[in-house]
Parts: C-alpha cells; sequence; structure tokens
C-alpha cells in the first residue's frame, strides 16, 4: 500500500521500517477520515495564511553566497561545480 | 545564556537540524534573528526536524520552530513557558524549513515576561523573508483590560488535528526534497547511478519520523488523495481560521496535553497511535496562524 509512496519519497525502506510505517499510515488515514464528512462547500483552499501578498520584492541585486561559500559543504565538487554520477548513458 | 535550536544558522557553526543528513553542515550565514540578538549563543540539538521529542531542553532560554509540539509537551511537563509568536512576525531568513506555512521561530522560558522580552529584540519585518508582516517592531505588553472570556464548542474541534498532519506531512516532504546528497549533506558511498545516490542517501540519513513524513506527504499530494486529503484539507483549514471568534473573546483556552505526563521509573503510558494525537493542542494556532502560549 505504501511502497508507490516509498518509491516518490526517493526512499527504500528496509523490512522492519516497512512494516511499521505500513502500520502508522493505517492510523494517519484512519485519523483523516472525519474530513471525508466533512462540508467544505464553497470555502476556497487557503493556500496562504498572511491575507496579503508578500512575495515579490523589488527586483534589484541583492547579496549573494560566493560560489566558494556555496561549494564549502558538497559532499564532492570538481572545478568549482558540483559533482554527481553519470547521467546519460 | 540564549540556546539555539540546532536549525537555525549560525555563520561556521555546524546546522544539523538533529539529522545526520546534515551532521557536517556548517552554516555558511547568520540566520537574522541570531543578527538581531548580536549576543554570544549556545546550540541544542533537539529532534530530528522537529519531528522526534527532544532528549532533553538546555538550562537557559531556547530558540527554536517547534511545528509538531514536541519541545512544548516537555516543557508543559517541566513546567516551563512556551511562546510561540504569530506567524509572519519573527524572520524565518536562516531557519532550516519544516513545514513553511506554520514554521516560527518561538521561545522556550522560565516566565512569560522573560520571553516577551527575548521577542521584543527579534520580532519585526524582514524583507527576506517572504511571508511577513510590515511592522518593523512589535511591543509585548500587558492589556489594559482584562481578557473578555466566552465559553463555546469548536466547530470545527475533530478536523484541526487531520488537518494539521495532512498539511504539515505535505509541506515537510517537499522540503526535505532537497536533501540529494548532490548540494550539501551527507552522501551516502557504493552508488552507481543518480537515482541510486539519491535514494540511498536518504535511506540511509534519514531517521524514521522523518521517512514516515516524507512518505506520508507524497500519499497526501498523489493523484489518488490529492482531492480527498491535500485539497480538502486546505479548505478545512480556511473554515477552521474563520471559525476562530477572537471579536468575541481574547483568549482561547486549551488543554496542552491530551495524556498524563511520564513519570520518572515509570513506563510511558503512551502507545502507537496515540503518538499521532498527544501534545498537538495548538495545531488550530498554527493552521490559523495565530500565536500560543503555555
Amino acid at each position: 500500500m505504501t511502497q508507490p509512496y516509498e518509491a516518490m519519497a526517493k526512499l527504500d525502506l528496509p523490512e522492519d521500517e516497512r512494516r511499521e510505517l505500513k502500520l502508522r499510515a493505517e492510523l494517519f488515514l484512519k485519523m483523516c477520515s472525519p474530513l471525508a464528512n466533512a462540508d467544505t462547500e464553497g470555502a476556497e483552499p487557503l493556500v496562504s495564511v498572511l491575507d496579503f501578498n508578500s512575495v515579490l520584492r523589488e527586483d534589484t541585486a541583492g547579496q549573494m553566497l560566493a560560489r566558494e561559500a556555496l561549494l564549502t559543504n558538497a559532499p564532492e565538487q570538481y572545478d568549482g561545480y558540483f559533482q554527481v554520477p553519470k547521467t546519460l548513458d | 545564556m540564549v540556546y539555539l535550536d540546532d536549525s537555525i544558522l549560525q555563520a561556521g557553526k555546524i546546522a544539523s537540524a538533529g539529522s545526520k543528513m546534515l551532521r557536517n553542515f556548517a552554516a555558511p550565514f547568520d540566520a537574522e534573528v541570531v543578527t538581531r540578538l548580536n549576543e554570544p549563543c549556545e546550540r541544542a540539538v533537539l529532534g530530528e526536524f522537529g519531528l522526534e521529542p527532544p532528549k532533553s531542553l538546555p538550562d537557559g532560554v531556547l530558540l527554536c520552530n517547534d511545528v509538531f509540539g514536541h519541545v512544548r509537551t516537555v516543557v508543559a511537563e517541566r513546567g516551563l513557558c512556551s511562546l510561540r509568536p504569530t506567524y509572519g512576525t519573527v524572520s524565518r531568513y536562516g531557519l532550516i524549513p519544516t513545514a513553511c506555512s506554520m514554521d516560527q521561530i518561538g521561545v522556550v522560558c522560565r516566565t512569560p515576561a522573560e520571553g516577551f522580552s527575548l521577542l521584543a529584540r527579534i520580532a519585526g519585518h524582514d524583507e527576506k523573508d517572504g511571508a511577513m508582516f510590515p511592522d518593523a517592531r512589535y511591543s509585548y505588553e500587558k492589556p489594559a483590560q482584562a481578557p473578555r472570556l466566552h465559553r463555546e464548542a469548536l466547530p470545527y474541534a475533530d478536523l484541526v488535528e487531520p488537518v494539521f498532519h495532512i498539511l504539515a506531512y505535505a509541506e515537510i516532504s517537499g522540503n526535505l526534497s532537497r536533501y540529494d546528497g548532490v548540494k550539501f549533506g551527507y552522501r551516502a558511498e557504493n552508488y552507481k547511478t543518480l537515482e541510486e545516490l539519491y535514494t540511498k542517501t536518504r535511506t540511509e540519513a534519514f531517521g524514521f519520523e522523518t521517512k514516515l513524513a516524507a512518505v506520508m506527504g507524497c500519499l497526501a499530494l498523489s493523484q489518488d488523495h490529492y482531492a480527498a486529503l491535500y485539497d480538502k484539507a486546505l479548505r478545512a483549514r480556511r473554515l477552521i481560521r474563520d471559525s476562530l471568534r477572537f471579536d468575541l473573546y481574547d483568549v482561547l483556552v486549551l488543554p496542552v496535553e491530551s495524556r498524563l505526563p511520564v513519570l520518572a521509573g515509570l513506563p510511558s503510558l503512551t502507545f502507537r497511535g496515540v503518538q499521532l494525537a498527544a501534545g498537538v493542542k495548538n495545531e488550530g494556532a498554527l493552521l490559523a496562524a495565530w500565536e500560543a502560549l503555555s
């Protein structure tokens, strides 16, 4: 039941964790059951909890982190870039 | 002494958010709250991404992002005070995100006065956080009049818990997608493909509660469940928020906990299933972006 979602989450759980997760998922869905009967007709989805649009700022350049600072935490880097395994055959 | 939850960045110091995934992550800059505090702070490692109860709390004032209420539960058991400010009043720039529409840095302290005093120093608009009220500063004072009391049943009380968990898991799942072993954090060994790198890294580095949140979030956002869970939860969230009648009353009083505290030397009385329900009585405040004090 949960394995397709496990794959979507980019996880490959050991069997004991998979069993536990399945039980917890069943509890989660049971807990969600009151929502099935709730009348939400006419209510618009509340996407932003603040009633004003504060996302956009002036389109001016601000301070940015230096490339060296960003790469400091990279597990692997090469010639100033993040390094990953080959993505195309 | 002020302590910082390990999910608040301090330049040059490890900020692990309690996770193996970030155990070597050195923060490249200071969080806005650190800049505003402008004093030496110690670090406190709590549960992974706030999804697990902390093993202990430091002796001092603590700044933390307590979405799932695990910190507040321990705070209640120790007779301390937990102050969660109004969403959009304290900058989250430099806070490792959990559930963005509910993330808010709050204060654990000995008395409300101590917490409000600290809050006055860190609250106020910051252009680096895209979801903030415009006020530059806030002052926290005792109201001139006694708060109005009004007794009534909350109309959507049975929906608060499922709506909170659906939305929190969905948002956490999205935020966890940045941990892929490429740009920062833990990277697994012995992989052949990029896909294998992602999967091995995440499976090895996340704890169980984090894996659970990631999977439940994918479930809630999937084509099969989107309409019944995620979309419906967003609509119910509006009903819950609009049902809080602060035109009738000033304060909403609720129990902090739905179970007895764990007593030293005795086995815990919780069991699987209650884990989802326990210690989350301020979910309504999180969903409605209101402040909460316990």
